[in-house]
């Protein structure tokens, strides 16, 4: 009998076996059905075909979305180029430029369940050059608008997304991306699927699916969250970032990889993670946080350094508090810039290497914050207008 | 009837990607980010196998898609989207490392290596028999001359055809078929009869 050849010459069969995706399933469903004389020899040769597992070189996300963006620079550059000698007012063309790429952070798109949800991913979601506000972003361009300040989202109704604890309910298929975005001044506790809680801090994107329906449960983070992960010893939970891979079973950990900050900070509450450099696949070089232990990645050396700290400094934020022990004002600046979305200029330089300590109540008044700051360095917060200070 | 209208709609054929490609050309970014998005992958994975070098890789595939761009390449006739980017991305490649070479840049080890690891996943792998048999096809594999290797990636991450497979590697395209249905049969037979002989 050699009609196994026929099948191994349908181009979706080896598709379906190497690169699976649902309408593939699909169609050998039917295919099986409506040729049930072959149904043996398919699901024979699937088997097989299957233990051959070639090792491929993979991109990450990360480096995929860096690719792409490097690319489309370029690509705007041969623009400009023909636009210069032949001034074509070719407008449309730019419509179609405007759409993806502006900003890295604007190209996180790329995040995807399987390679096919990631093509129809790409294609749907539509997003807006910068958010005015905190927005929920669905494929098929769907924006919903959040509240300012604290919003929560909760998905563990599967099919539907509960907002701010029942006032909203928004009916979602289940294997969509969710995109969340938190513009300075605003934050997010999200509910996932499998009951894991993330707190999106300001400033900050996650993008992640309504239900996991994979092998692990990723997301990627740009910015900071604290994450509470659901214990699941068969599905990791894994979260990426610009740099680095973080993976987990059940914990309660911090990151802050800020796109503009050169530091990316892992902060181990509880549990045990382990974090890998993207692109990197040898394991003696991932790293196992302990609890109460901080991982700090440099992203120009490429290098981690690993402290004991006190956890409460890094993880009081999603409580409206901002604790810290001998933190440069520099860095205590930036984080009430992005809580308040305001900008902070040093009119010396050097006074943003004062170092603090003590607590800050975010829910407080501004102006009682930074008077509260003031005292404690020293220095003094002057207002040219509502969004911009600067300390002398 | 409608069935193949079905099909149609789910796998993007031939000509899709033809008229996707033209898209590009004409500065359609929503193009590029579906090209890029399907073959991606396949461009990496494949990239990789030509050198060890991660920086020639990700150098020559940003150059691929300014290529196209900028020089509006035109597909001919038969040439299917896939096939143009793994012979332009394999071109660019052994390109960046001559000059390199010339350079004295480069290790040896980032030359030409077409190497392919085969993987064989555990879950399956129920007795201890099973385990054995795993692994004598496992070094079956590992062994196979480089060109056959190269031709199961193809076979196993594209829908290149055997004509396309075989102008990229150099073989005559029955030669090409016959080989993918000795290594299917193989595989097969070693299963079935318990036997050990592969190929």
């Amino acid at each position: 009998m050699n009609n196994y050849k026929d099948i191994i010459e349908n181009p979706f069969f080896i598709k379906w076996i190497f690169n699976p995706t649902i309408e593939l399933d699909l169609y050998w469903d039917s295919y099986i059905e409506e040729h049930p004389q072959e149904a043996n020899m398919i699901l024979e040769l699937k088997l097989k075909l299957r233990n051959i597992n070639l090792i491929n070189n993979m991109l990450s996300e990360a480096e995929k979305l860096k690719l792409a963006y490097d690319i489309s620079k370029r690509l705007d550059g041969v623009d400009k180029r023909i636009t210069q000698k032949k001034r074509l007012n070719n407008f449309f063309k730019y419509a179609a430029v405007a759409i993806l790429f502006f900003s890295v952070g604007a190209s996180v798109v790329y995040f995807s369940i399987g390679k096919e949800d990631l093509v129809k991913y790409v294609s749907e979601i539509k997003i807006p050059p910068t958010v005015n506000g905190p927005m929920l972003i669905l494929p098929e361009g769907k924006s919903i608008p959040l509240k300012n300040g604290e919003s929560t989202l909760d998905y563990r109704n599967s099919g539907k997304i509960v907002l701010n604890e029942d006032s909203i309910v928004i009916a979602v298929e289940l294997s969509i991306m969710n995109q969340l975005v938190m513009p300075h001044g605003s934050s997010s506790k999200v509910v996932l699927c499998d009951n894991t809680v993330v707190w999106l801090n300001a400033g900050s994107r996650l993008i992640y699916p309504s239900v996991f329906m994979n092998k692990t449960r990723e997301v990627v983070l740009f910015g900071e969250a604290y994450f509470d992960v659901a214990k699941d010893n068969n599905k990791p939970f894994l979260v990426q970032t610009s740099a680095l891979e973080i993976k987990v079973l059940g914990t309660q950990f911090n990151i802050s990889a800020y796109p503009e900050d050169n530091v990316i900070q892992t902060v181990l509450k509880k549990g045990s993670v382990s974090i890998r450099q993207i692109g990197e696949t040898k394991f003696e070089n991932e790293i196992i946080l302990k609890p109460n232990q901080l991982a700090s990645f440099d992203k120009s050396t490429k290098l981690s350094k690993v402290t004991n700290v006190n956890t409460d400094f890094y993880v009081s934020w999603i409580d409206g508090l901002l604790s810290f022990e001998n933190l440069d004002m520099n860095r205590v600046i930036k984080r009430l810039e992005r809580y308040y979305d305001i900008n902070i200029q040093f009119e010396d330089p050097m006074l943003g290497s004062i170092k603090i300590s003590g607590k800050l109540d975010l829910k407080q008044n501004k102006e009682e914050v930074f008077e509260y700051l003031a005292k404690v360095s020293t220095t003094a917060f002057e207002k040219n207008d509502e969004k911009n200070y600067k300390i002398k | 009837m409608a069935k193949s209208k079905k099909k149609s709609n789910l796998f993007k054929d031939k000509t899709y990607w033809k008229t996707t490609w033209s898209r590009f050309k004409s500065g359609d970014r929503f193009a590029f980010q579906e090209i890029y998005s399907e073959y991606i992958d396949s461009l990496f994975a494949y990239g990789s196998k030509i050198t060890n070098n991660r920086d020639i890789v990700f150098d020559s595939i940003q150059d691929l898609f300014i290529d196209i761009y900028r020089y509006k390449i035109d597909l001919h006739k038969p040439e299917s989207l896939e096939f143009y980017l793994f012979k332009a991305l394999k071109r660019l490649i052994q390109k960046k490392l001559l000059l390199s070479r010339k350079f004295k840049n480069i290790e040896e080890s980032d030359f030409f290596t077409f190497e392919i690891k085969f993987n064989l996943e555990e879950d399956y792998i129920q007795n201890e028999t099973e385990q054995i048999r795993l692994q004598v096809l496992n070094k079956a594999l590992n062994e196979m001359d480089e060109n056959y290797r190269e031709l199961l990636f193809y076979k196993f991450n594209s829908n290149l055809t055997y004509k396309e497979i075989g102008q990229l590697i150099g073989m005559n395209p029955d030669t090409v078929k016959k080989q993918v249905y000795r290594i299917i049969s193989g595989l097969r037979k070693n299963f079935k009869n318990k036997s050990l002989i592969l190929f």
